[in-house]
């Protein structure tokens, strides 16, 4: 059976994870790989309207990959850990490919629908283990998979921790992007923003490679945002703020969960002193759009030293 | 006596009025929604949340113009953004105006709010009385929508129901109770021998309670000989925050969940389940139409208006979709809506 990967939304979240997982079971995985203004295109023509723009770009690479794999995997992330939820657009998207446009397709529940408020578990790993019930494969086999997967994902997180370690210590001008995952790892969505400001002589941060425990998420004064990404947002945010000179925040067209959160980071940059921006792209953006801010925004850090 | 600012939700208000009056606290009368709120509200709000985040703030910011010095809000529940809308006030509360007091259902429970607010520790029985007594209410002023639906598309001499209407609202306002002489009051109203078309409208929430933002869709519907039925209301979402809506209606919670369950496993938060399980229901119980009104870029709506879509071409049902936002037009929505009822007429 050949699977359909689609590279967006929620799979950007684990990159390693899934892949690792069903290549190690023995099928044939297929990825809709990089971006094209073809999958774009197909996107917008094809989702609602007032949708936000990666939900588009999601339903782009979903349609696809409809010939080329049996079926294509949609996880749906209700939630990470206990007591949290991923934004509401993510619960949908399986029911309307399969439903509204006919595609077959291979889906799993991470996390649960009502929670009750006991401990903090991890929902990743039992959706990993219900995935390869559903797939037929004996026990033994699945947890030593699952394992692998999760280490693989691990291993990767690593590398992305190191990298932060590493960067951190240069002396050009550190800039924090605040975005979400599947925005930061897609060159069409974010414009080239990072080799933007490559070649400004700043030195691009990514906010997903910031260092995050998982007991952090119970923060005393976050405790009410049961968005788990926003909630590892903020948290990321304030422990990178020392070492920054600048923060940027990249957000979408029609996100929901940004149009708050975009306060809180703005709070937080106040009260470290550091100076904010925010950009907001959605399909009519243009990179000389992006670049000219980009140069203003880095000409006015430099001009306050 | 502290001057109290609760939103001014559609016909809600007049409930609420009610509140404080023995209790040892005034409500603010807040002037109904205009175009004056939104601007007021959007001015500190941050860009892209959806419509009902500045309204509600320019409510409370016209309650201060007269003389509000406290604010309450309840806490959302779902999985949409109406959760952190206390905590976001609360933040902008505290940089604009941090001489109000701003309370929220989240972090202090009824019977706290309404001690600070009354200035003293009030018996527990009192609090009890004081929430049934605005249940209560809540129940007739909905009673009073009801018989409007009703007879508006009844109604020989056009602006008859709508005055009708806002007598009852006065009367209720100086203390009448009374379900009877509201309903005598709509008996006297000339009506004419037709049978109205039936609509069925379904939607989020805070779109479907206030007037101002949908741009009077029930008028213009009722105008337009049509009789208007809506299954969510604020009557049944408190007894659902009470878990006691299953008792009072046969149209239980599973009940929505098994009509769904073709086309939508879980729930996409809000209202976005019931926006579909109603709408397969209103098919079931042969209505003419169905009206869906969204606030632009709602989370679960625009995840639920797919299969809203996809339903209506598989039944053949008529679907009327409306999204608002501050640009929003009386006239443009009013083209759309006569537009759809000459349809459904045409159907006939």
């Amino acid at each position: 059976m050949k699977i359909g990967i689609p590279s967006s939304l929620v799979i950007e979240k684990h990159p390693k994870l899934w892949t690792t997982f069903f290549e190690e079971l023995g099928l044939d995985v297929v990825s809709s790989g990089k971006t094209t203004r073809k999958i774009m295109d197909l996107g917008l023509a094809n989702a609602e309207d007032e949708t936000c723009l990666p939900v588009k770009h999601f339903i782009g690479h979903c349609l696809a990959l409809k010939d080329k794999c049996d079926v294509v995997f949609v996880p749906r992330y209700l939630s990470l850990y206990k007591m949290g939820w991923g934004c509401p657009k993510f619960f949908g998207p399986p029911d309307l490919l399969e439903n509204v446009y006919d595609m077959s397709i291979l889906t799993v529940m991470v996390g649960r629908e009502y929670e009750s408020r006991i401990l903090f578990e991890n929902y990743l790993e039992e959706a990993l283990v219900t995935l390869g019930k559903k797939l037929g494969k004996d026990e033994g086999v699945v947890g030593r998979v699952v394992e692998l997967a999760i280490s693989a994902e691990s291993e990767y997180e690593k590398g992305l921790r190191d990298e932060y370690f590493e960067l951190i210590k240069s002396s050009k001008d550190k800039i924090l992007l605040v975005s979400h995952e599947y925005i930061l790892n897609d060159d069409l969505l974010n414009m080239g923003i990072a080799d933007m400001l490559k070649e400004l002589r700043a030195e691009p941060i990514l906010i997903d490679t910031v260092p995050f425990k998982y007991e952090e998420r119970f923060s005393e004064r976050l405790f009410w945002m049961r968005w788990d990404f926003g909630v590892m947002m903020i948290e990321r945010l304030k422990k990178a703020l020392s070492h920054v000179q600048g923060v940027i925040q990249l957000t979408t067209f029609g996100c929901g969960p940004d149009s708050f959160l975009v306060e809180f980071v703005k709070e937080e940059c106040d009260k470290a002193q550091k100076p904010y921006m925010k950009l907001m792209l959605d399909e009519h953006s243009s990179r000389a759009r992006i670049r000219t801010r980009a140069e203003a925004f880095l000409d006015t850090l430099r001009m306050r030293r | 006596m502290r001057k109290v600012a609760i939103p001014a939700v559609g016909c809600y208000k007049h409930a609420f009025n009610a509140l404080g009056r023995s209790h040892g606290f005034e409500v603010i009368d807040t002037p109904r929604t205009s175009s004056r709120t939104m601007r007021l509200g959007s001015e500190i709000s941050p860009e892209g949340i959806c419509i009902c985040f500045p309204l509600i703030l320019g409510n409370y910011i016209e309650a201060m113009e007269k003389g509000a010095d406290s604010c309450v809000f309840i806490g959302g529940y779902g999985a949409c953004r109406q959760f952190c809308y206390g905590h976001l006030y609360e933040l902008l509360f505290k940089k604009h105006y941090p001489d109000v007091d701003f309370h929220l259902l989240y972090n202090e429970n009824f019977f706290e709010v309404m001690n600070k607010l009354a200035g003293r520790s009030l018996p527990r029985l009192e609090v009890v009385k004081a929430f049934l007594s605005l249940v209560r209410d809540i129940w007739l002023v909905e009673k009073i929508e009801d018989l409007s639906w009703y007879y508006r598309p009844r109604e020989k001499h056009r602006g008859d129901t709508t005055r009708v209407m806002d007598e009852c609202y006065e009367m209720f306002e100086n203390g009448a109770r009374s379900l009877r002489s509201f309903r005598r009051k709509f008996a006297r109203i000339e009506t004419k021998k037709v049978k109205p078309l039936r609509i069925g409208v379904v939607g989020e929430i805070y779109l479907l309670i206030e007037p101002h933002v949908n741009c009077n869709t029930d008028i213009i519907l009722g105008e337009n000989g049509v009789q208007v039925h809506k299954f969510i209301r604020l009557f049944m979402e408190i007894l659902r925050a009470l878990h006691l809506n299953d008792r009072f209606t046969n149209y239980k919670d599973t009940d929505k969940v098994k009509l769904a369950w073709p086309y939508l496993k879980v729930s996409v938060g809000g209202h976005g389940r019931s926006s579909v399980a109603d709408m397969l229901r209103y098919h079931r119980m042969g209505f003419d139409g169905v009206v869906h009104l969204l606030p632009m870029a709602c989370l679960p709506e625009i995840s639920a208006r797919p299969f809203l879509k996809k339903i209506g071409s598989e039944h053949k049902f008529p679907l009327l979709t409306l999204s608002f936002d501050e640009m929003a037009s009386e006239s443009a929505t009013s083209n759309r809506i006569e537009a759809f009822v000459d349809m459904l007429r045409m159907r006939k």
